[in-house]
């Protein structure tokens, strides 16, 4: 990592990094997203599970996405951890206001409804509070909140506490935080998700359309602690095995599906 | 105020007493005496509210406290108090009297306070005897009631006047008089109030007085202002409490917490357990979010005198229940933190998803709130039961939204043919182009509900930016209506 020349930087560093608790790390505590080229753009190779990560939207329009690629990573981390229930802290107000979350699609999402203890603050104050507590906790598989980037409550100073709480309790903190920019954070990532067409969907004879196929987004790593952010990929959820995949870099030959029988009888 | 003759007077003042205004007075007859006199309406309601309050001031003294539902006119005017076994506490009846009067001449309010063996005899020495703090002894209470006024005996007005006109004027004029004819005369009132006042009959204490078995109560020679102070407080009262539901096998589900406040205000919270619990330290931590709350009153200077902790429901616990939570188990510990959640902002902003029978996409799901008592562990609830195996799609499509509108939004949608799938929509103003479309999952409405709701035709589509939704068509074409309307209901990630 260091040049030849940099024996004293390396020391420096070495002593920095054992004051750093965020230094401590061994694998255990990182989760795989399954996907080696994103694993290659992270410190190291992983999600950190005692960390603070951020999921926002390239616009208003891409918070559906944002809501999709943010459950899937809630899902990778409740793999992890598979006792653990779920904590998710709703924002019932835009920009989050494209409905509440659906049961039967979560877990068509891979996600176990009956994990999820859903809270819905009245104020932003009140989330960032259920937040710290449950992750001091350290009892959930994650906690997820969703707050808008240009609340007033929602700062550097509340980044900080959130991302103390999640080391303090060794569980990962989410949170979804609209389609703003934000400012200075503590979090350990930042992606920007914008929406992306599925994977190729079939073509039934007599249909003018494709089917829809498996969800894909367009995730950017904007902000990285400890490596270079700004690498982006296209990425793919593949709910059987609860992780990425990155399409665009493994050849991807549409299967042939049977067809499905669509018809649900009420 | 009454309507005989005209409006009475229900209320005076010193002044007023002075020129000779008198309760039960007409108040033509009393401006007529005293030709100052301001005469104001009378206010019932906000009179019993402050009797309630101060009522609730007294709990300070014991629990048993409740406005006395008899009055010596016609609204109630005094407070019932059942000080038994409580009294040691303050040093005695005599002492606790004083100090009750002295606080309350503090607050401005000239009361009299009289303890007695019968309610009866306590009622009618604090309103008809001249001495402010007065402790009847047992066992005289013939011979202290013997010169009062038959009004003393807690009886109408009515029977009073009869009394009267037949001479019986004095409380011990009707010693050792025949029951039978007054009873015949004026009902079995008289007799009752008269053994009850004595004590030859035992006189049931309000019911409006709880029973509280489990309840802790700490006072303070000086108020306590500092927050940490009172949680401190309620951290020992909460030890205390948790001794006595040891002692019965109890666990608590409701908690109500008293602060009474150095001038006389009384705060009430209230908190409540998912599970029975009586661990100390959560208890005390149901409360710590409420008092954060209510502390700008402290800051006000005014402090806090006396604290009361007291479950007001409480649940079997067998001992191996409380072994458990000893422990730090990660089940236990959430449940604990889901009650503080829910104490703090509203049992029902904490949920939990329940899967239900039912085809119908909105009444597939419920939520149930998480502190509605020990949730099933997440094993009984199968996964079969979301129906994961029909909803996951070949090849890991997903067949249901992740979100889903509480109602679902119209949209206008052009499609090539009536009953094919859309071709575009526009949903809160943005247009969106379908390229990918799958439908329709036809789901037809619950016979059985007689809501005229029609058969939807889903589609899971998606726009050339590759934003998924899930729409459908409200009716069948033709058959159930001409112009069938769209909706939006849900987005997939």
């Amino acid at each position: 990592m260091s040049g030849p020349a940099a024996g004293p930087i390396a020391e420096l560093r070495a002593r920095i990094a054992s004051f750093d608790t965020a230094k401590r790390e061994s694998s255990a505590r990182m989760i795989s997203l399954g996907a080696a080229s994103i694993e290659d753009a992270l410190p190291m190779g992983g999600l950190r599970r005692d960390a603070l990560h951020e999921v926002a939207a390239a616009t208003y329009g891409d918070m559906a996405a944002t809501m999709g690629f943010a459950t899937a990573l809630v899902a990778c981390f409740a793999e992890a951890s598979p006792m653990a229930p779920v904590l998710w802290c709703e924002g019932n107000h835009a920009p989050f206001d494209v409905g509440g979350l659906y049961g039967p699609g979560l877990a068509a999402f891979g996600l176990d409804p009956a994990r999820l203890v859903l809270v819905t603050p009245p104020r932003d104050v009140e989330l960032l509070w259920t937040l710290e507590e449950a992750l001091r906790l350290g009892a959930f598989a994650a906690v997820v909140g969703e707050i808008d980037a240009g609340a007033r409550a929602f700062d550097l100073t509340a980044t900080r506490r959130l991302q103390l709480a999640a080391e303090e309790g060794g569980a990962p903190a989410l949170l979804l935080t609209g389609y703003q920019s934000a400012g200075a954070s503590a979090a350990a990532t930042r992606w920007r998700i914008a929406a992306a067409p599925g994977s190729p969907g079939l073509r039934f004879e007599g249909h003018s359309m494709e089917l829809v196929g498996r969800p894909r987004w367009k995730a950017t790593l904007e902000r990285c602690r400890g490596a270079e952010g700004g690498a982006a990929w296209l990425v793919e959820w593949d709910v059987a095995r609860r992780k990425f995949s990155t399409p665009d870099r493994e050849l991807h030959a549409v299967a042939t599906r049977r067809e499905s029988v669509l018809e649900l009888a009420g | 105020m009454s309507a005989q003759g005209g409006p009475r007077i229900t209320a005076r003042n010193r002044a007023a007493a002075q020129e000779g205004v008198n309760e039960d007075q007409l108040v033509t007859d009393a401006t007529a005496l005293c030709r100052r006199l301001e005469v104001r309406d009378a206010d019932l309601a906000a009179d019993a509210a402050a009797l309630k309050k101060l009522a609730d001031w007294c709990g300070r003294y014991t629990p048993w406290t409740a406005p006395d539902a008899n009055g010596l006119g016609v609204e109630p005017d005094g407070i019932l108090m059942d000080i038994t076994g409580c009294d040691h506490l303050f040093g005695g009846d005599a002492a606790l009297l004083d100090d009750l009067v002295a606080r309350l001449r503090g607050f401005g309010i000239a009361a009299r306070a009289v303890a007695a063996a019968t309610p009866g005899a306590a009622w009618a020495l604090a309103r008809f005897d001249e001495r402010q703090v007065f402790v009847l002894p047992a066992g005289e209470e013939e011979h202290a009631l013997k010169g009062l006024p038959i009004r003393a005996l807690r009886l109408s007005h009515d029977i009073c006047d009869g009394l009267h006109r037949l001479g019986l004027k004095r409380v011990g004029d009707l010693y050792g008089r025949p029951r039978a004819p007054l009873t015949a005369r004026f009902g079995p009132d008289v007799a009752r109030r008269l053994d009850e006042a004595l004590g030859r009959t035992a006189e049931p204490i309000s019911p409006e007085m709880p029973l509280v078995p489990f309840r802790a109560r700490l006072l303070f020679a000086e108020g306590l202002t500092r927050i940490e102070d009172i949680e401190t407080a309620v951290e020992r009262l909460a030890v205390e409490l948790c001794d006595l539901l040891t002692r019965d096998l109890k666990g608590a589900r409701r908690l109500e917490l008293l602060l009474f406040r150095v001038d006389g205000e009384v705060s009430q919270l209230l908190a409540g357990t998912s599970a029975p619990s009586r661990e100390a330290k959560h208890l005390a931590r149901l409360f710590r979010e409420k008092l954060k709350q209510v502390g700008d009153d402290f800051d006000a200077g005014y402090g806090i005198e006396a604290l009361s902790l007291a479950a007001l429901a409480v649940d079997a616990m067998s001992p191996s229940q409380a072994a458990l939570s000893d422990e730090d188990s990660g089940e236990r510990n959430i449940d604990a933190l889901i009650d503080r959640i829910g104490n703090r902002l509203g049992p029902s902003r904490v949920r939990r998803l329940r899967p239900c029978a039912s085809y119908i996409p909105e009444r597939a799901v419920a939520t149930v709130p998480a502190m509605s008592g020990a949730l099933p562990p997440t094993s009984i609830i199968s996964p079969n039961d979301w129906r994961i195996p029909e909803l996951q799609k070949l090849d890991g499509v997903v067949g249901r939204p992740l979100r889903m509108l509480a109602c679902a939004e119209q949209i206008e949608v052009t499609a090539e043919v009536p009953e094919g799938p859309p071709r575009s929509f526009r949903w809160r103003r943005v247009l969106h182009h379908v390229v990918r479309s799958e439908g329709p999952e036809r789901i037809a409405p619950e016979w059985w509900r007689r809501d005229g709701e029609r058969t939807r035709d889903y589609y899971r589509v998606e726009d050339k930016d590759g934003r998924r939704f899930w729409l459908y068509r409200d009716g069948l074409y033709q058959r159930d209506t001409e112009m069938p309307l769209w909706y939006l209901h849900g987005i997939f990630g």
